[in-house]
């Protein structure tokens, strides 16, 4: 299904706002999910994970748990990033503006490939970032990082020989004063990384994105565009 | 190549000292008063088009007698080729009616980029006459569709079939023969996105690719009125003068689509607003009137009498302040006929711009004054011109999760003071509601307590939810008053979109509308007019308070024209041509 940019955009927010979700949070998920759609990152597919979820999940707040001096820790209570990641974000930069280094830690929270869209705020703000987070039972990690300085994150997907089953927590670390990059210690061989994805791969997937338009999975755009209908007045008009 | 690097839009040029308050500037009844002027998107367009000289050609021109059919035009500018297609069908006299709800079209027409092929030509075919209910690719840039004037198509097409012109009176009351009801653009039904067209240097200011649309189904519209009489009447009929041509242009009929727009692009609606008002800033630090200014003022003052003179409207308070308008440019007829003397001998006070805005603000209606301010930037293309590589934007609005709460509530009682004299106690200020109709997703108006849908309300009521947020915000402070915004917005999840554009706007004084879109006093066609003028919009008929026609390109250059003139072809106010123009064209 060939679907633009900015039509992503509306109808994903249209859908959000329908599910119950916050006015600041359903326009920064829709753009989130669209830029990763846009930079070949599949947004709209994992958007299709979690759209059933969402009903429920719409209107859940993080939960701090703990808070130290450059430390929070967040609950998501359950919740996917698309309700919860934006403000894990600024909580982020907001601590690490205050304390040069900080690090964000949010638990129980799912659909956590979605903040990838997030990250790019935090560079805006002059705030270099590192998200983690593991799989459950996959043995596999990822680590996305982004520079201050840059437009694009780099990804990272690796398999990791520790096996946790009930890993569902989200990891950013963020800083003002140096770059975080996902550069692996030595004992991580390169033939563990299962994928990587580097900005000159973003940079090209978006620029035919905007010239040819984008791919999305028929399925979950009708369940999108069914689901946006729920914000229409039927007034007889 | 970076994303937005082809123009400089995303900086303003620098400050300028003497900006007008926002509280005046964006008062809801200033933004419905203003008139088009130099600095609207349909003015930069073709200077553009004339400076850059556009090549425009027919490659095909497939329609029967009747004038159904479909045409391809190639346009060839600096930075690309482009197509232009547009479709004519026959449709019943019933069915042609203004509302973006209809279903059927006597045009319909896209703009796309590059060559097409057949089968290209053939989707588009398929789906462009089917507008909403189609698809298209991205190659696509715009797609509209458009009506005939029932009063003039037929009469213009039967008087050149006759060998004659039409009278030019006609064209005082309906000065176009096809009407736009929606131009769409910005990747709507799966057309490319604006993000793409800014990559380029075509159409990167805002609105240039819809815009164009619209020049060329006027271009459109004469080739085929001309095909049409000369296959009626191959014998006796004449081409249009083009005089006549000039003078017109094409209507659209706008609702309230347009007004959720201004609300949700607040940075981009302050950085025109902002642009108009560096514009007169610039011309009111200039020194005193010089002579060639004042004749040229006075030959302007005279035009637009003319033109308001010439613009017929039903709607009984447009007629009144059309009426005060004239009233008010006698007066300024009078003072510059007073002031013709010093001027000339360079004796006594000498008048400048800024005197002659002050005299608009103490005696003239607010309509008066956003129309001299549109003859003081005709007058100084040099201060003006420039400014248009400007109205574009390239920022999102941002979270500053690290300002302390306080200062957040500093923010609004310094910016948002217009929002919090409102009474939301008072269920008069929510009398109305805004939301999105089912069909075609057409924002309309609601009476709270009467109609159906505030449940599913759009959050248009920014000075309701700054209330809502003030409240939250000092209740939280009062607990905690040394947390930061991002402390705020875990305790109040709900805030999230409004602090946001409270911490965006603080430096942007003119991004918010000052007015409570959902009380009493809320005019939408207002909104419409604020749009429409940066168009280029004129001749502003209101059919009721929430929808509105309109005529762009009144005066516009001809494609023939392209080659001939300069930037500075003059077509403000185009007023109706002189019969013996049209004799002698």
């Amino acid at each position: 299904m060939h679907v633009s940019y900015s039509e992503l955009i509306a109808t994903s927010e249209k859908a959000f706002e329908a599910l119950g979700m916050r006015p600041g949070e359903r326009a920064e998920a829709a753009e989130m999910v669209a830029w990763l759609q846009l930079h070949g990152l599949s947004g709209v597919r994992e958007l299709g994970k979690a759209l059933a979820y969402l009903p429920r999940e719409a209107g859940t707040r993080l939960a701090e748990l703990w808070r130290a001096e450059n430390i929070r820790v967040f609950s998501a209570q359950g919740a996917g990033i698309l309700c919860t990641g934006g403000l894990a974000v600024d909580a982020g930069v907001a601590l690490a503006s205050r304390q040069g280094l900080a690090t964000v830690r949010v638990e129980d929270c799912h659909n956590r490939a979605l903040i990838v869209g997030y990250l790019a705020r935090s560079a805006r703000h002059g705030t270099s970032v590192l998200a983690y987070w593991r799989n459950a039972g996959r043995s596999q990690a990822h680590a996305v990082s982004l520079s201050a300085t840059e437009e694009f994150p780099t990804l990272r997907t690796y398999v990791t020989s520790q096996r946790q089953e009930t890993d569902q927590s989200l990891t950013l670390i963020m800083s003002r004063r140096f770059d975080l990059r996902p550069h692996f210690h030595e004992d991580v061989a390169d033939e563990r990384i299962v994928q990587s994805i580097a900005a000159t791969d973003m940079r090209s997937e978006r620029e035919h994105a905007l010239e040819h338009g984008l791919n999305v999975d028929q399925t979950v755009w009708n369940d999108l565009k069914t689901i946006a209908a729920g914000v229409l007045v039927d007034d007889g008009l | 190549m970076a994303l937005h690097d082809t123009l400089s839009t995303d900086l303003p040029p620098a400050p300028v000292p003497g900006l007008r308050p926002a509280d005046e500037v964006m008062a809801l009844s200033r933004l419905g008063s203003l008139h088009a002027s130099r600095l609207s998107f349909s003015r930069s367009l073709v200077r553009q088009m004339i400076r850059e000289r556009w090549q425009l050609e027919c490659e095909r021109f497939a329609l029967d007698a009747q004038g159904y059919g479909d045409a391809i035009y190639r346009v060839a500018t600096p930075s690309g080729i482009f197509r232009f297609v547009v479709f004519a069908h026959y449709l019943d006299p019933s069915q042609r009616r203004d509302r973006v709800v209809a279903n059927d079209w006597d045009l319909a027409f896209v703009l796309c980029k590059g060559d097409l092929s057949s089968s290209d030509l053939e989707e588009l075919r398929a789906n462009v006459p089917r507008q909403e209910a189609g698809r298209c690719s991205a190659r696509v840039l715009t797609l509209s569709r458009a009506n005939r004037s029932q009063r003039n198509f037929e009469a213009v097409v039967e008087r050149l079939a006759e060998g004659r012109q039409p009278d030019a009176e006609w064209f005082e009351n309906v000065g176009y023969l096809y009407r736009t009801t929606a131009v769409y653009g910005n990747g709507k039904f799966g057309i490319g996105d604006y993000e793409y067209l800014r990559q380029g240097k075509t159409f990167a200011r805002p609105f240039a690719a819809e815009l164009f649309t619209v020049y060329m189904v006027r271009h459109f519209a004469f080739a085929q009125v001309e095909h049409i009489a000369r296959q009626r009447a191959p014998a006796t009929a004449v081409p249009l003068a083009a005089p006549l041509k000039r003078y017109l242009g094409i209507g659209n009929s706008t609702g309230l689509g347009m007004a959720p727009f201004l609300i949700s692009h607040p940075q981009l609606i302050d950085r025109w607003i902002h642009m108009r008002e560096t514009a007169i800033a610039r011309i009111h630090a200039l020194g005193p009137i010089t002579p060639g200014q004042h004749d040229r003022l006075a030959v302007l003052v005279e035009r637009a009498r003319r033109y308001i003179r010439q613009t017929h409207t039903d709607d009984a308070a447009q007629s009144e302040s059309n009426r005060r308008i004239e009233q008010d440019l006698a007066a300024l007829q009078r003072w510059l006929s007073l002031m013709a003397r010093q001027v000339d001998t360079q004796h006594g006070p000498q008048p400048d711009w800024r005197q002659l805005s002050a005299m608009a603000q103490r005696h003239g209606s607010v309509e008066t004054q956003e129309l001299i301010n549109s003859l003081l930037l005709e007058l100084h293309p040099a201060q003006v011109n420039a400014l248009e590589d400007h109205l574009s934007v390239d920022s999102a609005p941002a979270l500053q999760a690290d300002m302390t709460a306080a200062t957040l509530r500093d923010l609004i009682e310094t910016h948002y003071a217009w929002a919090l004299a409102y009474n939301f106690d008072d269920p008069a200020e929510q009398r109305y509601f805004w939301y999105r109709a089912a069909t075609k997703e057409e924002p309309r108006v609601g009476r709270r307590g009467q109609d159906r849908g505030a449940e599913r309300e759009m959050l248009l009521g920014v000075a309701r939810t700054i209330r809502h947020c003030y409240d939250a915000l000092s209740a939280f402070i009062d607990t905690t008053p040394e947390a930061d915004v991002v402390d705020f917005l875990l305790a109040e999840p709900d805030y999230r979109a409004i602090t946001r554009r409270i911490q965006t706007l603080a430096t942007l004084p003119y991004g918010e509308i000052r007015a409570n879109l959902l009380g009493p006093d809320c005019r939408p066609l207002d909104l419409l007019r604020c749009k429409l003028s940066f168009f280029g919009a004129g001749k502003f008929d209101p059919r009721s308070d929430r929808w509105v026609r309109i005529t762009l390109f009144q005066g516009a250059p001809l494609v023939d024209d392209l080659s001939s003139v300069d930037e500075e072809f003059d077509w403000f106010m185009a007023t109706r041509p002189d019969p013996r123009a049209v004799e002698t064209s």
